[in-house]
């Protein structure tokens, strides 16, 4: 670090943020940072770099609980201590801060092939579904779990000191004891869908309180805000069938069916005739059951099963044809 | 207000441009050129990507960021005439593999909270109090100095030096390393 002209400019940089950030400026001062910015190319960097400091923090909000009304102090404090453990495990062993005492090692739980199932040690318990991946953090006043991809269920035991929050990219969801899921896509998009209690959703200064029977979504990283909807009880059991090892169906195309079980087994389901395909399926099954849901289907499409090298074949009976 | 970024421009650079100034810095650090200083190209850099009429384009920012940093370099080479030309170019095939994101880095840019929980818990007492109020309790400014009982000016003192202090510390250069380990060629050139 220096202490040269670039040191200065962050300096001032940094000083012209926390003024916008206190009022809009007025006509005179509006002239000097104009004065400012033209003085030096490097200057409108610095503010931009300052800038992209202070909006950095606008996440920080997400260290709150989801009932805290504006500050109460005792909130400051968990923060506090949360930060301090939290600081506790960035530093390794290489530094010691002296008020700290335990540290957050980071568990990382993937789910590659199959639905998994995580006992916390806090009593929550976590399902991923296939492809989901996700690095929790215990510390002594927050329950930490960042979604790194794919969905996630889970079911929080309640500790009103130590809310559990979980962030999906810049979108972070805060509860003490509910159950809800949490999603996101590869594209930026993602939900989070309330079973039972209530989950404070935060991106950046957008806050919502979702509560059992709500989702609430986005797209593109958040940046066009957060959308609540309802959902009635039997939508959410069907979302969440996958944690229990079902799949659940009321009107999907078959085709799309088969699609979800690939998704849970390397037992192949192919569906012969396109337009089989396109008739509509309804249901719970068991994902490890395949070859069951593909008789089930064939008994109510008038359909037949072959088997195959690796799993079944679907075709439509017709005809003469046509068996059991 | 008159705005100096374009929208959201701010947003876009705290989530794809500031998690990698560290590496950034550590890593124009590593190529220490005479006359050329880190902390005025980081500056630059950040200039040229806040006047970028349109990011939506750029699919690697970090990329994008070294790409911006090292053709600032060149520049000051070029106008410092440290090197001749010719030097430059080879400078210039020298390139570190900066296309290829590493995994890590590909999972998520951003910085974490715990990072930046730490980051908070170093800042100097006073500071740290009215950083919090203002930005993990949401309190404006005003309702900061209510509260704690301190004028206007001296929150807004804190919050900038706040900023300032936060800065450092989440961009700091993560290694150092010599000088002459990847550009051979240049001291050699320089003293010539």
């Amino acid at each position: 670090m220096t202490t040269s002209k670039a040191s200065l400019a962050d300096a001032e940089g940094a000083a012209w943020v926390a003024r916008r950030d206190r009022a809009d400026l007025g006509p005179d001062e509006e002239r000097a940072f104009e004065q400012w910015l033209g003085a030096d190319p490097c200057h409108l960097g610095a503010y931009a770099r300052a800038e992209a400091v202070f909006v950095t923090f606008d996440r920080a909000r997400a260290l709150r609980s989801p009932h805290a009304s504006p500050a109460p102090v005792y909130r400051r404090r968990a923060v506090l201590g949360w930060a301090a453990t939290a600081a506790a495990a960035a530093l390794g062993g290489v530094a010691i801060v002296p008020r700290l005492h335990d540290t957050v090692p980071a568990s990382p739980f993937a789910a590659t092939d199959r639905v998994a199932h995580v006992a916390l040690p806090d009593g929550s318990k976590l399902v991923l579904d296939v492809g989901a991946a996700v690095i929790t953090r215990f510390a002594r006043h927050v329950r930490s779990v960042e979604l790194v991809r794919g969905s996630a269920f889970f079911e929080v035991a309640h500790d009103a000191s130590r809310p559990f929050v979980v962030s999906a990219a810049d979108v972070v969801a805060t509860a003490i004891g509910t159950s809800f899921r949490v999603s996101r896509d590869d594209r930026g998009g993602g939900s989070v869908m309330v079973r039972m209690g209530i989950v404070a959703v935060q991106d950046g200064a957008a806050r919502l309180l979702a509560r059992a029977q709500d989702l609430v979504s986005w797209t593109d990283g958040g940046r066009n805000g957060l959308r609540r909807s309802r959902m009635d009880e039997r939508d959410v059991a069907r979302q969440l069938a996958w944690t229990q090892g079902m799949l659940a169906f009321e009107g999907e195309t078959l085709a799309e069916a088969v699609a979800r079980f690939a998704r849970y087994s390397s037992f192949t389901i192919r569906v012969a005739d396109p337009a089989l395909g396109q008739r509509r399926v309804a249901g719970w099954f068991s994902a490890d059951k395949p070859r069951s849901f593909a008789h089930a289907v064939a008994a109510s499409l008038d359909a037949r099963v072959e088997d195959s090298e690796n799993g079944v074949i679907l075709r439509a009976a017709s005809g003469k044809d046509r068996r059991r | 207000m008159n705005e100096r970024l374009p929208a959201g421009r701010s947003q876009w650079l705290a989530a794809h441009i500031l998690p990698h100034e560290a590496q950034l810095r550590g890593w124009l650090g590593r190529r220490a050129v005479a006359g050329v200083d880190t902390d005025d190209i980081v500056q630059e850099s950040y200039a040229v990507l806040a006047t970028l009429a349109d990011v939506t384009h750029v699919e690697n920012p970090r990329a994008y960021l070294f790409r911006t940093a090292w053709s600032l370099v060149m520049k000051q080479l070029r106008r410092a005439q440290v090197i001749p030309i010719q030097s430059v170019a080879d400078i210039a095939e020298l390139q570190v593999p900066w296309d290829g994101p590493d995994p890590e880095q590909q999972i998520s840019a951003r910085i974490e909270l715990g990072r930046l929980a730490r980051a908070l818990d170093d800042l100097p007492f006073k500071c740290r109090e009215v950083f919090r109020l203002r930005k993990v309790d949401g309190l404006s400014q005003r309702e900061v100095a209510q509260r704690l009982g301190l004028s206007e000016s001296t929150v807004e003192k804190h919050v900038a030096r706040a900023v300032r202090l936060l800065a450092d510390e989440l961009t700091r250069a993560g290694e150092t390393g010599s000088a002459t380990t990847l550009l051979p060629g240049l001291k050699a050139r320089r003293l010539q």
